[in-house]
């Protein structure tokens, strides 16, 4: 180790320090809930500063285990808004119900920094050790209110479903090793490429990627891999769920970015045809399932899961020989984040008063309750929907027609997609019309979110317009970091 | 064909390597079977009341998470000061920060009430 790698492990140094920061400031002023939150938020954009001062540098540290590029710096800065903007949401949820804010806020940051050492990961062994530190915390999160019997619930789910599916990578990782010899990214991309020169690919490599492929699966939340994804989702406290959609999927299509793009990209012939199959079934599956559903929140875990196969078709339009696929995806993850971030925010609105259900006869003349509230979610599912000018449009466009220029089973990929993404509209739309075209309940009292809070919707809800009228902006800096080789 | 003996021999020794652990824990747990005595508490204490192996009461956990992070850090502290000399004052430094770390966790949990039996 040399001091200078320090440098470039600087973002993530300082989430840590924001993290322990926060800690030290409950120990300090316990339960006090304002110092903890201005901690982490201020903690939070010193470590987005340092990201940004990284940003447009390639560099390896720790003798090539940890890398900083433009994928690096892109990632990075998402999850730190991730943490932000879940952070500014939950207060809102936790204080009426008397869960600290403190511990809450340090676990996510040190979540965040699991995510963020994955997004900088050149090494398997390290790519597996910052995956766990990521999905760890999550447990701890989906069961922070330990004495919701659904909490609880879908915590162990998650936990069990996540810990199995951390060993079957690891052994799918194993497999990797024992063939090329090396755990660093480069050096099993170029015996993986000599190995692929020779035709046929051996057993042990065609079973190390498919213990790969269902162990990163079940953390995207694929279909067939997606059984624990409604419960959990449904249980954890609503901002928790927030975080749940949007930090581990992105984390876990950073495993994807790093492992099958950086690392199996010499292969990339043996694995687009699962892909193109596992995105097929989770779009077509998450929708279909969606349909059914009358709690907006397991509605929303299924739509989450709908989501992961689009994203998966930039995968897949990838592995086809068309490089935009990546920055497509990465496109696509930014704009997912703002617009569910959002959505799931406004369900926290409604929830914030203990007992408030998320059933869809909660939404009912949302839009006279709240014209903001009610405005701000109709945003947010028209862009999940995908309807233009919004952010969710241009997510979908780029990753269709990154597909459709890969051309193939490709096009029919695509079309599906296209198919999906319309009938997707059915579910979302129907919130719309519960909030517009019903009449709220009688007892409905008035909704009066916190100031942070509405500082972090009005983030969300701008991000989702301006994205989606100048998608230029985002796809400036996705492009930029989707130059991955492999 | 050697690939496929690649996968078997893999997948064995994984499914083998956990009775291993598992077998030689409940071997190295039992061998005082046979000299009773040996397993009565010294001097004072209440006699041990079945398998080591049954369930133990959930708030003994912190405990052992306590002891499992204090554990690994005198591993690494044992290294550390096996190379002492040849580290200078950046081992010293470096050291020292992680020790600072793991310090406030423990008081972290203290102030939290953690340790305080209930």
């Amino acid at each position: 180790m040399n001091w200078s790698d320090l440098g470039s492990l600087a973002p993530i140094i300082w989430a840590v320090l924001t993290a322990a920061a926060v800690l030290l400031v409950d120990i300090a002023a316990p339960g006090r809930r304002a110092p903890a939150i201005a901690t982490a938020l201020m903690g939070l954009a010193v470590t987005a500063a340092v990201v940004l001062s990284l940003a447009g540098h390639t560099e390896t540290a720790f003798g090539g285990a940890y890398v900083v590029d433009g994928l690096t710096a892109f990632l990075d800065l998402l999850f730190v808004a991730i943490a932000a903007l879940t952070i500014m949401f939950a207060d809102d949820y936790l204080q009426p119900r008397g869960l600290p804010i403190a511990e809450f806020a340090a676990v996510l940051i040190f979540a965040i920094t699991g995510a963020m050492l994955v997004a900088g990961s050149a090494d398997l062994l390290l790519l597996f050790v910052a995956l766990e530190l990521m999905v760890l915390p999550g447990y701890l999160l989906a069961g922070y209110a330990r004495n919701d019997p659904y909490s609880t619930e879908g915590a162990i789910k998650y936990f069990l479903l996540g810990s199995f599916s951390s060993a079957i990578l690891l052994f799918g990782l194993a497999y990797v090793w024992g063939l090329t010899g090396s755990t660093r990214v480069d050096v099993v991309a170029a015996a993986l490429a000599q190995a692929a020169a020779k035709g046929s690919i051996a057993p042990g490599l065609a079973m190390g990627l498919a213990f790969m492929t269902a162990g990163v699966a079940f953390k995207m939340a694929a279909v067939p891999f997606h059984y624990w994804t409604p419960d959990a989702y449904q249980g954890s406290p609503t901002p928790v769920t927030a975080y749940l959609s949007v930090g581990p999927k992105i984390g876990a299509f950073a495993v994807a970015l790093r492992l099958f793009v950086a690392a199996l990209g010499p292969l990339k012939a043996d694995w687009l045809p699962i892909v193109i199959v596992l995105a097929a079934l989770t779009m077509t599956l998450g929708n279909l399932v969606a349909i059914t559903q009358d709690n907006v929140k397991r509605m929303l875990a299924y739509s989450s899961i709908a989501h992961t196969g689009y994203i998966l078709v930039g995968l897949a339009a990838y592995a086809g020989g068309q490089h935009s696929g990546i920055s497509a995806i990465l496109f696509y993850g930014a704009a997912y984040t703002f617009m569910n971030m959002g959505a799931f925010a406004v369900i926290t609105a409604l929830q914030r008063r203990p007992g408030v259900t998320s059933q869809i006869s909660t939404f009912a003349g949302l839009g006279r309750r709240s014209p903001w509230l009610g405005a701000l979610m109709a945003l947010f599912l028209l862009s999940l929907t995908g309807i233009p000018p919004l952010a969710g449009f241009w997510a979908k466009a780029y990753v269709i027609v990154a597909a459709i220029q890969a051309g193939g089973w490709l096009t029919a990929l695509a079309v599906l997609a296209m198919l999906n993404a319309a009938a997707a509209a059915f579910y979302y739309l129907r919130v719309v019309v519960y909030m517009y075209m019903r009449d709220p309940a009688e007892d409905a009292p008035p909704l009066s979110p916190g100031l942070l809070f509405r500082v972090g919707l009005a983030v969300t809800g701008i991000a989702t317009l301006v994205f989606g009228l100048f998608p230029a902006i985002l796809n400036a800096a996705s492009s930029a970091a989707g130059v991955l080789k492999g | 064909m050697t690939g496929i003996w690649y996968v078997l021999g893999l997948a064995a020794a994984g499914v083998g390597f956990v009775f291993l652990v598992i077998g030689l824990a409940w071997v190295l747990s039992h061998r005082n079977r046979g000299d009773g005595d040996k397993g009565l508490p010294y001097e004072s204490g209440i006699d041990t009341v079945g398998d080591t192996w049954g369930r133990f009461g959930v708030s003994f956990y912190i405990y052992a998470l306590l002891f499992v992070a204090f554990d690994v850090e005198v591993v690494f502290l044992f290294l550390w000061a096996i190379v002492f000399r040849s580290l200078l004052l950046g081992g010293l430094v470096s050291m020292g920060t992680f020790v600072l770390v793991l310090m406030l966790g423990l008081a972290y949990a203290w102030r939290k009430g953690v340790l305080t039996w209930r």
